[in-house]
C-alpha cells in the first residue's frame, strides 16, 4: 500500500507528511525511534497503511546509513498483519 | 517537413495513440512557451510581488536547465510543469467558452476532460504556438501554484523540481530521505490535482446555464 496507490484527501496525506517528518526528525537527531511511536492506533485503515509503507522506508534508509541490514523478515515479525503492505513497500523502494 | 506540418503530423499521431509523437509535441510547445514567458517577465517594469519574483526564477533557472540538455519528462503525467500546462490550458478553454457563451447569450454544453481524453483536448485547445493568452495565463498559474502553497519548505521544493532537478538531487540538498522528497512531491501534485485543477473544472455540480 503505497501513498500514490489509494486516493487520500489532502489533509490525511499532510498528517502521513507530520508524523514522517518527526520520524526522520528523530533519526536526523540521533534518537532513533521506533515505527510504532508514530503509528497512531485510531488513524482511518488507507491512511495508517499509508504511514506505515512510509516510515519502514524511512527506516530502512536510515538502518542502512548507519550501516545496518535491515531485512523483511524484521518488519513481518513486528507487523504481522500487514505482511502484503510490507512487501509491497519493500519491493517497491528496491525498483526504484 | 515545415515546422508547422511536423507539429499537425504529431497531432494526428497523437490522435492514433502515439505517446512518443505526444511527448514531441510537449517538448515543441513547451519550449516556446517557456522563452515566451520568460521573455515577457524579463522585459517587464512592473511591481515585482514575491510570486512574480519566484516564477521568474524559476523560468530561468529551468531555461539554464533547458540549455544544458535537462528537460522535464512531459510525457510523465505526474511532472508539475505537464500539471500546471494543464491547468492553465483548462483556464484558457473556459474563458473561450465563457466568451462564446456571451455571444451567442444562450446555453453553452459544458463537459469536463476526463484524464484519458487530456492529451487530445489540451493540444488541440492550446494550439500548434502558445498563445499571448495561453503565455500570461500559464504565468498566471505558476503565480497562483506558488502563492498557494505558500513559503516554506514546500514551495522551495517545488521550485528545484520545476528548475530540473532530481529527486536524489534535491534530497542531498535538503538534507533529508529521497522517499520524503517523493512523499512531498506527491503531496504537492495532489493539492495542485484537488485543490487547484478539480476545484477549477469542478467548482458545483450544475452550470448556471
Amino acid at each position: 500500500m503505497s501513498i500514490r496507490q489509494k486516493k487520500l484527501p489532502i489533509e490525511a496525506l499532510e498528517r502521513i507528511d507530520n508524523f514522517c517528518s518527526e520520524f526522520e526528525g528523530k533519526w536526523q537527531s540521533n534518537q532513533p525511534p521506533t515505527i510504532e511511536s508514530l503509528l497512531p492506533e485510531d488513524l482511518p485503515e488507507h491512511e495508517r497503511d499509508a504511514l506505515l509503507a512510509e516510515l519502514i522506508v524511512l527506516d530502512v534508509d536510515y538502518r542502512q546509513r548507519r550501516g545496518e541490514t535491515p531485512t523483511s523478515q524484521d518488519y513481518l515479525d513486528r507487523f504481522p498483519d500487514d505482511s502484503a503492505l510490507i512487501k509491497e513497500a519493500l519491493n517497491e523502494d528496491a525498483k526504484r | 517537413m515545415s515546422d508547422s506540418k511536423h507539429v499537425s503530423h504529431w497531432i494526428d499521431l497523437i490522435k492514433d495513440g502515439d505517446s512518443l509523437a505526444a511527448h514531441q509535441i510537449w517538448h515543441h510547445y513547451f519550449d516556446r512557451l517557456v522563452r515566451a514567458v520568460r521573455g515577457r517577465l524579463s522585459g517587464q517594469n512592473r511591481a515585482v510581488t514575491d510570486e512574480e519574483d519566484v516564477v521568474l526564477s524559476v523560468f530561468n533557472s529551468f531555461y539554464d536547465a533547458a540549455q544544458n540538455g535537462r528537460f522535464p519528462d512531459l510525457a510523465d503525467r505526474d511532472d508539475l510543469w505537464r500539471l500546471l500546462l494543464r491547468m492553465s490550458a483548462r483556464k484558457v478553454i473556459d474563458k473561450r467558452r465563457h466568451d462564446q457563451r456571451q455571444r451567442r447569450g444562450g446555453a453553452i454544453q459544458l463537459h469536463s476532460l476526463d484524464q484519458a481524453d487530456d492529451d487530445k483536448s489540451v493540444i488541440e485547445v492550446i494550439g500548434r504556438e502558445p498563445s499571448p493568452e495561453m503565455v500570461f495565463i500559464m504565468e498566471e498559474s505558476l503565480e497562483q501554484f506558488f502563492s498557494h502553497l505558500g513559503v516554506g519548505q514546500l514551495r522551495d521544493l517545488a521550485v528545484a523540481k520545476l528548475e530540473g532537478y532530481s529527486n536524489a538531487e534535491i534530497s542531498v540538498r535538503f538534507e533529508c530521505s529521497e522517499r520524503t522528497i517523493e512523499r512531498r512531491l506527491h503531496l504537492i501534485r495532489e493539492k495542485l490535482q484537488q485543490e487547484l485543477l478539480d476545484h477549477h473544472e469542478h467548482p458545483s455540480e450544475k452550470t448556471p446555464d
